[in-house]
């Protein structure tokens, strides 16, 4: 009987069905309504809900993966190495976003459906709804926005392979225990922590009802030993990838969602339990004192409780209502929000990014978010005059860059994090040496992803390299989503190999820093400096120059360079540097040097009397949050409030 | 579902294909005589990688190539003197030797040539031939093993680092030890005592947040022993008990503008020799110089001469990076006598001074015979690797000439190592790309002339054209390596360490080099000792 049940039994047939009027199910359909319904619940809510798309390219735990027998290879030599490559073919359907959900909501039924086949060949007495636990379990996981999509896959032939084993069992240990080793052997290779689950439910198999209590812990102990045997001594691995390849539990595994993760995997560790404890009950005797005979221990299995049997309608209600809940309590909506910026970004698409951050962001906003926050600005020609209405770091903008000798170890790793996301921001820039440094190291800690590829070829045909810029082309054009532009690309520099005639090379070219600098980072008024010097009409170093100025509140830089606005042709001063130039005058008593036809309009000379009226009772008392508080409604976007709010730390971490 | 029709469809392909080249092409019968081809190009054909007057040893696996012409279908037949030739027919230009033929057809061309002919069936359906190609087969054998290290490009940070042993004989390749032996540490600086692959030291350098340490594995007959201490770059004498190897003060730092961002220096540097026998580390003042940086130490095949690379230090401060000064390093090349009856070094003297060439001299490498030594020249600096203008030079030891090497191109050029025989050179170079660092392998006659080099032959033709590692620090073997990669991997991870006592130097944490240099008048004591931790 399924979670679903259209026909009860005992109950009278709606007189509806009867008549005709409705549509009825015809009975052999039955079986395969209740997994539509699972497989159409979980696609909808995984494409349209979580939204899979979000998931491509999102973290650096998501997986390359190129056409090709040489990038094959290397994962059919450890355990675990064919679902990881499967799962790396599959996360790139996440890229198109529907597909991908497909195919994932269809692992998800096969593991409900296998749950439920195992749960009717462990105990018959059971209900239908605990093999939805981990078709739950499993969309919860993917609501945290983990990548954990190999560990998922494991699941299903873990289970299914349990399944397997009880058609195959035949009560005898001589003729069982091989089945067993052998399907582990085949399951720990294959999929790595899936034959754990196998093991497992084999195990509980042989307990349940005390069938052969014996070969179910020697399943266990076979399964430890093999595992180690084949992971520690045969593929010499480390302890913790012998013992659970795939499963996301070294230090530097996504912690996103790992915790229900593991939770899937302990609710099928549950079957066990609840399977040894039912031998233990035949062993030791029932409450009354009486023991079972084995015949009908077997043949009922392992009792379940009863307060847990949900038959009545309400209850069936109750339990739709939890499942909802825990996708909702599940679901990690900022999360959600950081990744759709993210993705916009990527594609470009600059309004969509605006969109989002103003929809709401969260409470703890991640540089990465402000990041692309502030590329979309850029793009939009809102940089200087809306960063402020955005929640702003020291280290956002320039992601190190420029930030001084300070901005080192940590700021670069980061940006190794997101090397999908910085690499063009800063090519458009040219900073083409700071971008092949960290495009071989993303290529190093990462693989070959696709965008990396990409990125690196660009770099080599701005430094005329054509035949290095061909090798990653070559490799990308066997990427599944990048490969029609390699092509484009490899013909291109077959018709022109130095790519002469290419706009956006030229231009590259053209902003190419000049002049070389080695050493451990340059102040921002440096870095400004130096890429203006290749080319004073590169806009966006000046841009990004000014604003990260504003951040590390030097005014003296922003003042400094006002002058270049005429390289650009503008006609007024954006906003942010205008404030910057009236908090200059009112720290320094000096008047800032503009040039003809630029001014401060009044309003901005205001709003800094208004702000400093307004901030003075709190200066006056040192009561910086009190302040802070009182003062955002009206100036939070405003450069006076960062000035004086934003605490130090934050603006220069 | 693109994606997936991709694939199917790709596949598709390449089975396609490979059933029409087996029904076009399945061998020489199906395909015109070469005599028979009429229409001739009076020009090479392009081949990738080039092949065209090379010189090859007799031992060496297939040099697999590409046909870089249009057309429908290719043959290539290669033919020693005597007329035994293989041929080999192509649907899309992939050329690749059988190994039984490839290995008897060179024993027939020892110390002669095999003469490549080329044919392209155009798009017409017309066979096109191509004028001869010639590749020289040398007399002398070369090392059968090669060992190097693969890694990416490296930066900062590095991963799936491995050391490897490639048979030159066959494509066989296997792991010697790799980082994930070690929580994905880094292995580098694997140095063998005259290519005895008995006698070998590794350095590992541990990742941050694995539990393991950096160390140096040294290898005998077998045995391993772990030292706490990682090794630079280090030169076993041939008797297999004396390790020269250099302690660097080495910095990485990066270029805004130019073709190369990475660059490296070495704040201080000096060398100390290991005494394998006794377990006992000890320097002495010409290696270790308080005022001058020591490196790239290299044996003399008699093990009384030290050569190595020694410039002054030209910065007060040994912490600060990056220092202005350090375009204007340059090394010579110098030389010191050793004692190994009494373990005292004497006589030093430089070889070629710097200023006299205008380059900073690295890497020496004598030559098996000891008559002569292969370098590396570069603008400034400790690392050729990094230097696009570093290029191989060699210096006649007896008469002091020095003159570069035919073998150069506008790339770097680097890590080098003599054949037991010296009779084959094989040196990394960038030459291509700029990017990627290839082996490549030169014969030296026995006039001394280098011939044109061959890159390391593959199986797969196309293999270079995607390979995203360097190869780097190749080194011939005369054999395999009797240790596998699991008991090295485990020597990694040992916590029974053999603590190594260094002499106290300015590289010393407490930087008092001077003073202890000083007071080592007369022959220089061991200052080292090994004690099991």
């Amino acid at each position: 009987m399924s979670l679903w049940t259209l026909r009860e039994p005992g109950r009278s047939v709606p007189e509806s069905v009867l008549s005709g009027r409705r549509l009825s199910i015809s009975p052999r359909l039955i079986p395969f309504v209740a997994p539509a319904v699972c497989f159409a619940i979980s696609f909808l809510y995984l494409w349209l809900v979580v939204d899979i798309r979000l998931f491509y390219e999102s973290s650096e735990w998501f997986p390359p993966f190129l056409l090709g027998k040489d990038f094959a290879a290397p994962f059919f030599r450890y355990p675990g190495g064919p679902i990881l490559y499967l799962e790396a073919f599959i996360a790139q359907l996440q890229y198109f976003g529907w597909p991908a959900a497909l195919v994932i909501a269809a692992v998800i039924v096969m593991l409900g459906k296998g749950t439920r086949a195992f749960l009717n060949q462990l105990s018959p007495s059971w209900p239908t709804w605990p093999a939805y636990v981990p078709v739950l379990l499993t969309l919860c996981v993917f609501s945290r926005y983990g990548t954990h999509l190999a560990s998922i896959l494991a699941l299903v032939p873990g289970v299914w392979g349990a399944v397997g084993y009880a058609k195959l069992r035949h009560g005898c240990r001589r003729r069982d225990l091989p089945v067993f080793i052998i399907g582990f052997l085949v399951l720990y290779f294959s999929c790595g922590a899936g034959a754990y689950v196998f093991a497992g439910l084999c195990a509980a198999l042989e307990f349940a009802g005390g069938r052969d209590e014996l070969l179910g812990g020697t399943f266990i102990l076979v399964a430890g030993f093999l595992a180690v045997l084949v992971g520690r001594t045969l593929c010499d691995l480390s302890w913790l990838k012998a013992i659970g390849p795939v499963l996301p539990v070294e230090s530097d595994s996504d912690t996103r969602g790992q915790l229900l993760l593991l939770l899937v995997y302990a609710f099928f560790a549950l079957f066990l339990v609840a399977a040894v404890l039912s031998a233990g009950r035949m062993w030791w005797g029932t409450a009354d004192g009486t023991k079972p005979s084995p015949p009908s221990a077997v043949r009922n299995g392992i009792p379940f409780p009863k307060f847990l049997l949900a038959s009545s309608r309400p209850a069936k209600l109750l339990l739709v209502l939890i499942a909802l809940a825990s996708l909702n309590y599940a679901f990690d909506r900022p999360q959600r929000s950081a990744l759709l910026i993210a993705h916009f970004a990527r594609m470009k698409q600059w309004a969509g990014v605006l969109r989002t951050a103003d929809s709401g962001l969260g409470d703890e906003v991640f540089p990465e978010t402000t990041y692309h926050i502030d590329q979309a600005l850029y793009r939009q020609g809102l940089l200087a005059e809306r960063m402020f209405a955005y929640p702003q770091t020291g280290i956002s903008l320039m992601l190190g860059f420029a930030s001084g000798p300070k901005a080192s170890g940590t700021l670069r790793f980061m940006r190794y994090g997101m090397y999908y996301d910085v690499g063009d921001t800063f090519l458009d820039m040219g900073m083409v040496n700071e971008v092949e440094h960290d495009a071989h190291e993303a290529l190093t800690r990462y693989g070959p992803h696709g965008e990396v590829l990409r990125q690196l070829a660009v770099v080599n045909i701005a430094k005329r390299r054509p035949e290095t810029a061909r090798i990653f082309l070559r490799l990308l054009r066997r990427d599944l989503i990048h490969r029609r532009q390699a092509q484009t690309m490899l013909a291109q520099l077959d018709s022109d190999p130095l790519m002469e005639n290419d706009p956006c090379i030229n231009m590259l070219r053209s902003r190419m820093v000049t002049e070389d600098y080695a050493g451990r980072g340059q102040t921002v008024d440096e870095w400004g400096e130096n890429m203006l010097k290749a080319n004073p009409t590169n806009h966006m170093a000046f841009e990004y120059m000014m604003c990260q100025s504003l951040m590390e509140r030097r005014l003296d830089v922003v003042v400094k360079n006002l002058h270049r606005l005429n390289d650009f042709g503008c006609r007024t001063v954006p906003i942010h540097f205008q404030e910057a130039v009236v908090l200059y005058e009112a720290l320094t008593g000096e008047r800032a040097p503009l040039l003809p036809g630029l001014q401060i309009y009044p309003a901005v000379y205001q709003a800094y009397d208004s702000f400093s009226r307004a901030l003075a009772p709190y200066h006056a008392t040192q009561d910086v949050r009190g302040g802070s508080e009182a003062l955002a409604p009206n100036f939070k976007g405003s450069y006076f409030y960062y000035y004086a709010f934003v605490p130090e730390q934050q603006r220069s971490r | 579902m693109r994606p997936v029709l991709h694939i199917l469809r790709q596949y598709a392909l390449s089975v396609s294909a490979a059933v029409l080249a087996c029904l076009l092409l399945p061998g020489c019968d199906d395909v015109p005589d070469l005599s028979e081809i009429t229409e001739r190009r009076e020009e090479v054909p392009q081949l990738e990688p080039a092949c065209a007057g090379v010189t090859i040893p007799p031992n060496i696996a297939p040099i697999n190539f590409r046909i870089l012409e249009d057309g429908t279908a290719f043959l290539a037949v290669l033919a020693a003197q005597g007329g035994e030739q293989v041929c080999v027919g192509s649907g899309d230009g992939r050329i690749c030797f059988p190994a039984g033929s490839w290995t008897s057809l060179l024993e027939r061309a020892r110390g002669g040539e095999l003469v490549l002919n080329i044919a392209v069936r155009n798009a017409e359906g017309h066979w096109q031939g191509y004028l001869p190609v010639t590749i020289n087969v040398a007399r002398e054998e070369i090392d059968p093993y090669l060992v190097y290290r693969l890694i990416t490009p490296q930066y900062n940070v590095w991963w799936d680092v491995g050391v490897y042993q490639r048979c030159l004989e066959s494509f066989d390749q296997v792991s010697v030890l790799h980082g994930d032996k070690f929580g994905q540490g880094c292995t580098n600086c694997h140095a063998f005592s005259g290519g005895n692959p008995e006698m070998m030291s590794i350095a590992t350098r541990a990742n941050q947040r694995s539990p393991y340490k950096s160390a140096c594995i040294v290898v005998r007959n077998g045995r391993t022993t772990t030292l706490d201490t990682p090794w630079g770059y280090t030169s076993w004498d041939s008797t297999g008990r004396y390790a020269a190897y250099s302690l660097n003060k080495v910095r990485q730092f990066f270029h805004r503008a130019g073709a190369e961002v990475r660059d490296v220096i070495d704040l201080d540097s000096e060398i100390a020799v290991y005494d394998a026998e006794k377990g006992e580390v000890f320097t002495a003042p010409p290696i270790a110089d308080p005022d001058r940086m020591e490196t790239y130490p290299c044996w003399a095949p008699d093990g009384k001469t030290l050569y190595f690379s020694s410039s002054p230090i030209p910065w007060e401060d040994r912490d600060r990076m990056v220092p202005k000064e350090y375009r204007d390093v340059r090394y010579d090349l110098c030389r010191v006598s050793f004692d190994s009856a009494t373990r005292t070094f004497s006589g030093l003297e430089t070889v070629l001074s710097a200023d006299a060439v205008g380059k900073s001299i690295l890497l020496p490498r004598v030559s098996p015979d000891g008559r002569s030594l292969v370098c590396c020249f570069t603008d400034y600096g400790c690392f050729p690797i990094y230097q696009p203008s570093s290029d191989l030079w060699i210096v006649d030891l007896e008469t002091g000439d020095f003159r570069e090497l035919p073998v150069n191109s506008d790339q770097s050029e680097s890590y080098h190592s003599w054949s037991s025989n010296g009779r084959w050179l094989v040196f990394s170079s960038k030459r291509g790309t700029g990017v990627f660092t290839r082996s490549y392998i030169s014969y030296v006659d026995e006039e001394g002339h280098f011939h044109a080099p061959f890159i390391l032959p593959q199986k797969n033709p196309d293999f270079y054209d995607t390979y995203l590692k360097t190869f780097t620090v190749p080194e011939f073997t005369r054999g395999p390596l009797r240790i596998g990669s699991r008991q090295l991997g485990k020597a990694a991870r040992t916590r029974d360490r053999v603590s190594v006592v260094l002499p106290v130097t300015t590289m010393s944490p407490d930087k008092t080099k001077k003073a202890s240099a000083d007071a080592s008048s007369g022959p220089w004591q061991s200052a080292g000792s090994v004690r099991q931790k």
